[in-house]
């Protein structure tokens, strides 16, 4: 999909579930995006082979779906097929075979159905939407995503702010050249200002950027590569833009943090959080930027030469991590993903709690 | 096919990650110079200059390095110089230098330069990549096993490279169907495949690769003898198809050779020549490469469309809408035609030197990521 300004994340196929026309021939569910197919499938069945026509029905799998996934989507065709007066058969003679392939290509899953009649066929297809890959349950720390927005342009850091009473979201984006406001209105985000980051040098292939709100939305901070943008973020215009040397810079500060404590990590962030008396650390995997990636939890060891311990299941991500830093709320922490299959760069919260 | 496919995506993953360094590396270095070499010469660095489909695809690799905008069909246009790189060195035909762009709006590439040394022949550019003369170099699909077996360290990306046959309008077996489609069932395209690129590849029934189109499983690519005995019988007279292969091309020559003998067995007679663009008069057919300017299977099948056009004549519709069942509807119009013969998918290849770092095999319709790499240190 391409989005020609930053705009928020379109609103992913709804996730409910489905049950197959006859509840008591269930062994699994599928989503709203299956039934809806396989239902319209059904459909241009009746018309082309009018029931109580015999069909001989196959299905096969040639994508990525595993087998529980493809086993419930033939139950439920198999059962919808049946409530329309369908009889299913197998072998001949029938009046029609029906062999459905499960497929898939860059634009997602397709439902490929060919349908014979003798030495008649027909192919139609029904494509379906891929959807969110659904969170895996978790033991010790437990991590919950939050996508909050996504562009195609790079994010270098972004802030939530705690809105004041009464007063609307506000989200901040930290990009190459420019500081963009976002109010959040029924529609989703919108562009509310801007400020232009002048580049008083030509900017680096892999910018650093950080935003720091800790000290208020009045005392805001913007720093990238040897600039920092300071003032009141509640006044876009009046932020002022100076060089700046980078040592101190925080991403030199968690660098080093990192490779004092999480050697194994790409980057790494204490975020505020003890489970069992240990501290917890959020980190990414150490792969290159042309792997997805990872945030996985991290016990630090209390005791000296006790070194970190993995805890809990990671948040697999759809490309490389390229920002992680702690928000200042407790277990809470902020990262920026470039999607390898879109190239959006996605801002995401995550939020890590202590698990059973 | 779509196992398969993701079977050596994993392998070359695997492979990827096993080279890897040890310690974390994930902030990139700048600095050193990326020494690439590739088969093509490219004698001109006029975006407008009309070459063989290799030269083409060749500078539309380098235009990618020096010009910042793409147009949709796959070419790039606009200043020169507002790419990440600029040219600093051309030797038409045998080498061009690039230095990065300190001012490129996208951030400046990590390497200070880039030397692409053209026209080298695979088994050099092996053998480069082995004593450490070269970063990256091209390999062909047929030598990626080779390659393997040596110990490189090899990237391979999606088949996005169509080779097929077309027929040349107005040939008298251009114009007979039969002919045609009895040529096209005659040719045994798995074992092209597994002989000839070594599995390296996958063979077409249709013109949009499975992982595009999703659809490309229901075209046959078997042989079918029993049919195209029927149909050879049935075309009167014995002259023989001739099919006509690039004179610089041995991919192109062992194929044709190979459809010669399948055409032989199933009853009919193909005889092949070396050609250059206008110099066999008599061929009946002549080889083709297609490469894919985009993943999105509605967008190359309509680039294909303009560029096959006047070959295609009558049927060569414009791809109505863009759902899976119109994308589809169209490509088996085409290739019911049989004017067009899908014969294989081929990957883009590189051989890649321990120390190249953030590499990536160009997707469909992207340039050479030559700015999105970094030097490490080889380990």
């Amino acid at each position: 999909m391409a989005f020609a300004h930053g705009t928020y994340p379109p609103r992913t196929q709804a996730l409910s579930f489905a049950s197959p026309p006859s509840a008591n021939q269930a062994t699994g569910t599928i989503s709203l995006a299956w039934t809806d197919e396989l239902r319209a499938l059904g459909d241009q069945l009746v018309g082309i082979f009018p029931p109580p026509a015999t069909v001989d029905l196959q299905v096969s799998n040639i994508s990525l779906l595993s087998a529980n996934e493809v086993a419930a989507i033939e139950e439920w065709l198999r059962t919808d097929l049946g409530s329309r007066r369908f009889r299913l058969v197998d072998g001949e003679p029938v009046d029609a075979q029906v062999h459905v392939t499960l497929s898939e290509g860059t634009q997602g899953y397709l439902i490929v159905a060919q349908l014979r009649r003798g030495a008649d066929e027909q192919v139609v297809i029904f494509p379906v939407e891929k959807p969110a890959t659904p969170a895996k349950p978790v033991g010790g720390v437990a991590l919950t995503d939050e996508l909050i927005w996504q562009q195609p342009g790079n994010i270098l850091d972004f802030g939530l702010p705690q809105p004041e009473a009464g007063e609307a979201s506000t989200l901040i984006v930290l990009e190459v050249g420019r500081i963009a406001f976002y109010v959040r209105d029924p529609e989703g985000w919108q562009l509310h200002d801007s400020v232009t980051i002048p580049p008083m040098r030509p900017w680096l292939r892999a910018p650093r950027g950080y935003l720091d709100l800790s000290r208020g939305m009045e005392n805001g901070t913007a720093m990238l590569s040897g600039v920092e943008c300071k003032g009141d973020f509640r006044h876009p215009g009046a932020i002022v833009c100076s060089f700046v040397s980078q040592e101190g810079a925080p991403w030199a500060t968690q660098e080093e943090w990192r490779s004092k404590n999480l050697r194994s990590a790409g980057d790494a962030a204490l975020i505020s959080l003890v489970c069992n008396g240990r501290e917890i650390a959020l980190a990414t995997g150490s792969g290159d930027w042309t792997q997805t990636d990872f945030v996985e939890g991290y016990e630090i060891g209390a005791l000296k030469g006790q070194g970190p311990m993995a805890s809990g299941n990671p948040l697999e991500l759809g490309g490389p991590v390229t920002a992680l830093w702690p928000t200042g709320t407790s277990g809470l922490a902020r990262f920026v993903v470039r999607n390898l299959q879109s190239g959006n760069y996605e801002a995401h919260r995550v939020r890590a709690t202590c698990g059973q | 096919m779509f196992e398969r496919l993701a079977a050596s995506s994993l392998f070359v993953a695997v492979l990827l990650a096993a080279a890897g360094p040890a310690e974390p590396a994930r902030r990139p270095k700048y600095g050193g110079t990326l020494r690439v070499e590739i088969g093509a010469v490219v004698s001109s660095l006029d975006p407008a200059a009309v070459g063989t489909a290799e030269e083409s695809a060749a500078t539309a690799g380098i235009d990618s390095l020096l010009y910042e905008r793409r147009n949709p069909e796959g070419t790039y246009a606009g200043v020169v110089g507002s790419g990440p790189f600029r040219v600093v060195q051309f030797e038409p035909g045998r080498r061009v230098v690039v230095a990065a762009n300190d001012n490129f709006p996208g951030g400046r590439p990590y390497v200070d330069s880039v030397e692409i040394q053209m026209g080298r022949p695979p088994h050099d550019r092996l053998v480069d990549l082995e004593l450490d003369r070269a970063d990256i170099a091209e390999i062909p699909p047929e030598e990626v096993r080779r390659a393997l077996e040596r110990g490189m360290r090899v990237s391979v990306g999606l088949t996005d490279e169509l080779v097929a046959i077309v027929f040349v309008p107005g040939r008298p077996f251009a114009e007979d169907a039969r002919a045609r489609e009895a040529l096209s069932r005659s040719i045994d395209r798995p074992a092209i495949v597994n002989f000839i690129l070594q599995k390296e590849g996958e063979p077409a029934g249709g013109v949009l690769p499975q992982w595009s189109s999703g659809t490309a499983f229901l075209y046959l690519t078997a042989v079918n003898v029993a049919a195209a005995r029927r149909l050879w019988s049935e075309i009167s007279g014995s002259r023989k198809i001739v099919l006509g292969y690039d004179a610089g091309d041995s991919l192109e020559q062992s194929i044709a050779e190979r459809i010669a003998v399948d055409v032989r067995e199933a009853g009919g007679a193909v005889a092949v020549g070396a050609t250059k663009p206008g110099l066999l008069a008599n061929e009946d057919a002549r080889f083709v490469r297609l490469r894919m300017t985009s993943p999105q299977p509605r967008d190359a099948l309509e680039r294909y469309l303009r560029s096959l056009g006047p070959i295609l004549g009558a049927n060569a519709d414009p791809v109505q809408g863009a759902t899976p069942q119109q994308i589809y509807d169209t490509e088996r119009a085409i290739v019911s035609t049989y004017r067009i013969v899908p014969l294989v998918w081929l990957p883009e290849a590189y051989g890649v030197s321990m120390r190249v770092r953030d590499w990536k095999t160009p997707a469909p319709g992207q340039g050479w990521p030559f700015a999105d790499v970094w030097l490490g240190d080889a380990p």
